[in-house]
């Protein structure tokens, strides 16, 4: 079978190893063909919703990399999982709407929601965390149980109530695309190229500075970079507080358009962990392919399929799993 | 000593089997219903899941999705389909084995974290989708009116009779999950836990037997899934949403997540206190979750661990170390 | 570390002890009921009768949804319970929502108030009734509040046919139209009967020929939309395109993208932040085009501010509405007096108030007795006619309310009285054979495209 290997610039990348990975390749191939069929029908159909309806995927997708980038950085070097993610959201987004009601500043909020986050981020990590490093799965629950009273006292201090927060004016209205007459708001498209930027922004970070290569060398080895003398306990607390002003930031963003009420850390929990499943945990080149996937899915899916809308979502966990289990850019095990 | 010991032993087992089989006639009808059957079954569910954690070495959230799949399967038929329960039953278990080997087969290169959180996501799916396949489930309203049927003539509607029937499929579960555990499948399970690739080495089939462990955890928890939804005479998208996902993991930690009867410990102090601290805080879920880290940090071996350290304590009189603080 | 295998495993002996003891002490300390009898139709464990609370004091249970998000519905509706309570010569103990009332009384007795709570599945409803009738032992319940506890605490009710049920705010149509349990006395009116006139307003004198439809997957908006469409098809409407959110949704952008180009109107059954996004996004995408015409919900007192200028103009149906009667103006001060946070006169809160009112006034007309199966008091309530508030009520024979229901149009940021409907029932006016059999309202039905 090594005939049938993908290989770039000579070298193999990916070669089936049974019949369940033929099949399995085959099945992708069976769906990228009816995705593309569908999408020229549709486009030639009715481009102005057709469009709309990519762009809505895209703008979520962003708001889900957003989310789902810090957590994988999180996880990719310390190897946490950390399920209190969703909860640090709903409260960076309520602590963002508090500030931004009471300032009138919006921007204010944002910058109040990112930077409580990191200070819980590392609070936790330092006092819990730290305490049971290595034993992955115990700092999984505990980070449950984190996850359990967050949502509790936000419910306590927040209660049931939708809150929402207020776009600055600059940023809302909409702005007409000169495209087949597409009219989307402006927001959407900020959040968008927040995205992008803060996907750049990342990408510079982890290739470009020390930081970067000591994070991505601790990811590849935690040991190794131990051993080579870096105090690889800064390293951990800088990037836990990093993936978490990200979270808290992502909560005020993402409360901005969408309303924030209690429910919304487990919703923002599980696409985190989808997007990752997808895109291959650590890996945050990964987190953005994964949340593109995985909001034009389900945005296509809640127009065309909406009965089953969530199946086909589940459906590309499960594809991708079946062909790649550590995910579309992830490392083995 | 020893014999003693064994003696002391036996005689706190039978004065629990008395207790149990007397409590239908002196307590309340609220208290065997609300309290003892709901134990009895939370604690069957969460039993499939210490299985798993401790002789797989796997930590499946899935365990709620599970015994919720019976549980709709078995109202979708009976209610919606008329059939008899007692043929329904056994499809419904079935449904809910097939589920369990589906979500093994997929996880089957995962574990660890990985697994957890596929798990997490499996459970979270099989929500939605019976929050919004409303042929099937009926969606948000749920199935209504699912009664418990006769059995031998009598009828299960009696709480008595089916706090029996609970009773007996708990001690069932419990025997079963311990027969299985101390048996040859069992420890192959426990080589695989420990090193995968050693035992594949071995020659054993690694995938073969996860699918076997989750089968028969699927098996277990599908029965405590049967008798949650004759408990509350229906089901809906709620019974089986995050919130419970999370409270089967929480009642197996706070039980003790390595020793079988942790999961009607934690079952009846997670009964209890979802009952009774209404009456005193509306933060119970704060409670909980404390409860939850304290244990998770200071005694992984939860409430049975806690105790059984003290009467080892005891028994030995000073210095011991506690249950293994360390790995899960 | 693992399990342990050994053969001789017991279960430590400390443990086992301590925990019968427990068991055994609490157990034995509550009211005994023996385990036996059958069960009557319904689902769950059935139960027999027992011997109520006698003497001088009559138990009630008042459910509502006090965890979870529809916390703050729960909140407001034990304020309105609250109120009815302290017009029969009670007193607040305190003003939070699990605090009890002392001191009223009805039927010549005193009234000893439990409050329960639930978070809007069906399951913890159940717990919560369970909790009430079996552990505390009521004689009648108030509750629940949301549509779909409502029907599984119906199927609870007809196991316990000793204990009096009335309803909170819950609107399922099939709680009382279909199946209907003879304990389960209904003082509000159905999801459904909540769009009463609606129809008939945006046919003749809007003159919507076309209106395309949005509402979340489940039994209240199919209620919602189906009674709107009852009346608008009815009158030669037509509803080209129905469309049904899944739960949970907060972004309605594909779902705006597919409302046809070149209707009306868009009738929106979303409430809470589900209508504050959706409106929000509608503006966004299509600039407020076309015209919305709002559910029950939809532009509720509860969040009109919040909702801005996105709504001015959208006209709505609903039970209740800023009335200029002596009897409105009374409770809306009494509300405020006793709780001066509560915001104005609401769906929830007058819900519960009209019930509980209609309970106590049941046992007034029959002399606060409960004895054999509540049937004085069964008969009582359901030849109970009285002015509420929100206009007089009756009920009909599935114990189902008659009532009015009003129209309102958004003005300047308050929903201002168009137009009342009067003795509304269940069937909205047509014939009652006809309309049960037709289909339930559901995604596909009624359907006039």
């Amino acid at each position: 079978m090594a005939a049938t290997a993908i290989r770039s610039r000579g070298r193999q990348l990916w070669r089936p190893r049974s019949v369940t990975d033929a099949l399995s390749v085959i099945a992708v191939a069976a769906v990228a063909v009816f995705v593309l069929q569908f999408a020229v029908r549709r486009l030639s159909a009715d481009a102005t919703q057709f469009l709309t309806i990519a762009l809505n995927g895209l703008t979520l997708g962003a708001l889900y990399f957003l989310v789902a980038s810090g957590f994988t950085l999180i996880f990719g070097l310390m190897r946490v999982t950390n399920m209190a993610h969703g909860a640090f959201y709903l409260l960076g987004g309520y602590i963002g709407f508090e500030v931004s009601e009471r300032s009138g500043n919006w921007y204010l909020g944002v910058l109040a929601g990112t930077v409580s986050i990191a200070a819980l981020g590392l609070g936790v990590q330092q006092a819990l965390l730290r305490r049971i490093q290595g034993q992955d799965l115990r700092e999984a629950l505990i980070t449950i149980g984190l996850a359990i009273v967050i949502a509790d006292q936000c419910l306590a201090y927040w209660g049931g109530s939708p809150r929402d927060i207020i776009v600055p004016t600059g940023l809302s209205g909409a702005q007409e695309l000169g495209v087949a007459d597409v009219i989307y708001p402006t927001y959407r498209l900020f959040v968008l190229a927040l995205a992008v930027g803060l996907g750049i922004g990342l990408w510079v970070l982890l290739r470009h500075t020390k930081l970067g290569i000591t994070i991505r060398a601790g990811v590849d080895d935690r040991r190794m970079v131990a051993a080579l003398g870096v105090n690889v306990q800064v390293v951990f607390a800088i990037v836990f507080a990093l993936g978490a002003a990200l979270v808290g930031f992502s909560g005020v963003a993402g409360g901005s358009y969408l309303s924030l009420a209690p429910g919304e850390d487990g919703r923002y929990l599980l696409f985190s962990l989808i997007v990752v499943i997808v895109g291959g945990m650590g890996s945050v080149a990964g987190a953005a392919l994964g949340a593109a996937l995985v909001g034009l899915v389900d945005q296509f899916a809640a127009v065309y399929v909406p009965t089953y809308s969530v199946l086909l979502t589940f459906g590309l966990m499960v594809l991708v799993l079946a062909v790649r289990p550590e995910g579309l850019l992830g490392r083995p095990a | 000593m020893t014999e003693r010991l064994a003696d002391r032993r036996t005689l706190a087992v039978l004065a629990l089997a008395a207790f149990l089989i007397a409590f239908p006639f002196f307590a309340s009808t609220f208290w065997v219903v609300s309290i003892g059957i709901k134990t009895l079954w939370l604690g069957i569910a969460a039993i499939s899941l210490i299985f798993l954690a401790g002789t797989v070495g796997l930590v499946s959230l899935a365990q709620t999705a599970i015994y919720g799949s019976a549980g709709y399967v078995l109202a979708h038929l009976t209610v919606m389909r008329g059939w008899d329960a007692w043929l329904a039953v056994p499809v419904a278990l079935a449904a809910a084995v097939a589920l369990a080997v589906l979500i093994a087969l997929i996880s089957a290169r995962s574990s660890g974290i990985y697994f957890l959180m596929l798990t997490l996501a499996v459970a979270v799916f099989v929500y939605f989708f019976a929050l919004q396949y409303r042929p099937f489930t009926q969606g948000f309203s749920g199935i209504n009116g699912v009664e418990a049927p006769d059995l031998l003539g009598l009828s299960l509607r009696d709480p008595t009779n089916f706090w029996f029937l609970s009773l007996g499929l708990a001690l069932a579960a419990f025997l079963a999950v311990r027969a299985v555990i101390a048996s040859p499948f069992g420890l192959t399970l426990k080589g695989i836990r420990d090193s995968a690739p050693r035992m594949t080495a071995l020659g054993y089939n690694v995938t073969a037997h996860r699918v076997g462990a989750f089968a028969f955890a699927g098996l277990v928890a599908a029965c405590g899934g049967v008798l949650a939804v004759w408990y509350n005479g229906q089901i809906s998208p709620g019974s089986i949403d995050l919130t419970r996902t999370i409270d089967v993991l929480v009642i197996a930690v706070i039980g003790g997540l390595y020793r079988l009867e942790g999961a009607w410990v934690g079952a009846l102090a997670f009964t209890l206190l979802t009952n009774f601290a209404n009456d005193y805080t509306a933060r119970f879920n704060t409670v909980i979750g404390l409860i939850f880290i304290g244990v998770l940090l200071l005694s992984p071996g939860g409430i049975s661990g806690i105790a059984e350290s003290l009467a080892r304590r005891a028994r030995l009189g000073g210095n011991i170390k506690g249950p293994e603080a360390g790995r899960i | 570390m693992g399990i342990r295998t050994h053969a001789r495993r017991r279960i430590p002996a400390l443990l086992a002890v301590l925990l019968s003891a427990a068991m055994a002490l609490a157990a034995c300390g509550s009211d005994n009921g023996d385990g036996g009898g059958g069960g009557e139709e319904g689902g769950g464990l059935g139960e027999e009768s027992q011997s109520q609370s006698g003497g001088g004091t009559i138990k009630i249970g008042l459910l509502s949804t006090l965890e979870g998000p529809f916390a703050p519905f729960g909140e407001a509706a034990n304020m309105g319970a609250k109120v009815a309570l302290i017009e029969a010569g009670g007193e607040l103990d305190g003003t939070g929502p699990r605090d009890a009332v002392t001191g009223a009384k009805a039927g010549g007795k005193e009234i000893e108030l439990v409050v329960e709570s639930s978070d809007a599945t069906p399951d913890v409803a159940v717990e919560a009734a369970r909790r009430l009738v079996e552990q505390s032992k009521v004689d009648a319940v108030v509750g629940p509040l949301s549509g779909d506890e409502g029907l599984a605490i119906k199927n609870y009710a007809k196991q316990h046919l000793d204990v009096t049920f009335v309803n909170g705010t819950s609107g399922a149509q099939n709680t009382t139209l279909r199946d209907p349990a003879p304990n389960f006395f209904r003082y509000t009116t159905d999801g459904a009967q909540w769009m009463a006139g609606l129809g008939k307003y945006a046919a003749k004198e809007l003159g919507y020929e076309k209106v395309a439809t949005v509402g979340e997957d489940y039994s209240f908006p199919y209620d919602q939309v189906g009674g709107f469409m009852t009346e608008f098809c009815a009158a030669g409407g037509k509803v080209p395109k129905k469309i049904w959110v899944p739960i949970g949704t907060k972004d309605y952008a594909s779902f705006i993208a597919q409302i046809p180009k070149d209707v009306d109107a868009v009738y929106v059954a979303l409430g809470g932040a589900d209508a504050l996004n959706f409106t929000k996004q509608y503006d966004e995408f299509t600039g407020r085009k076309t015209p919305l015409l709002g559910g029950s919900i939809t532009v509720d007192g509860s969040i009109i501010k919040g909702l801005k200028d996105r709504v001015e103009g959208t006209v709505s149906a609903g039970p209740v509405a800023v009335l200029d009667t002596p009897a409105y103006q009374k409770y809306a001060a009494l509300l405020k007096q006793h709780f001066p946070e509560a915001g104005p006169p609401g769906l929830f809160d007058l819900g519960y108030y009209v019930n509980m009112k209609s309970l106590l006034q049941g046992l007034d007309d029959a002399g606060g007795d409960v004895s054999g199966e509540d049937a004085k008091l069964r008969e009582a309530l359901s030849a109970l006619k009285w002015d509420t508030p929100v206009g007089p009520v009756e009920l009909d024979e599935n114990r189902q309310a008659i009532s009015n229901n009003y129209l309102f149009k958004v003005t300047n940021g308050e929903s201002r009285l168009l137009d009342t409907v009067e003795h509304v029932n269940q069937t909205l006016g047509f014939d009652r054979e006809e309309y049960i059999a037709e289909p339930a309202f559901d995604r596909e039905n009624p359907s006039c495209p």
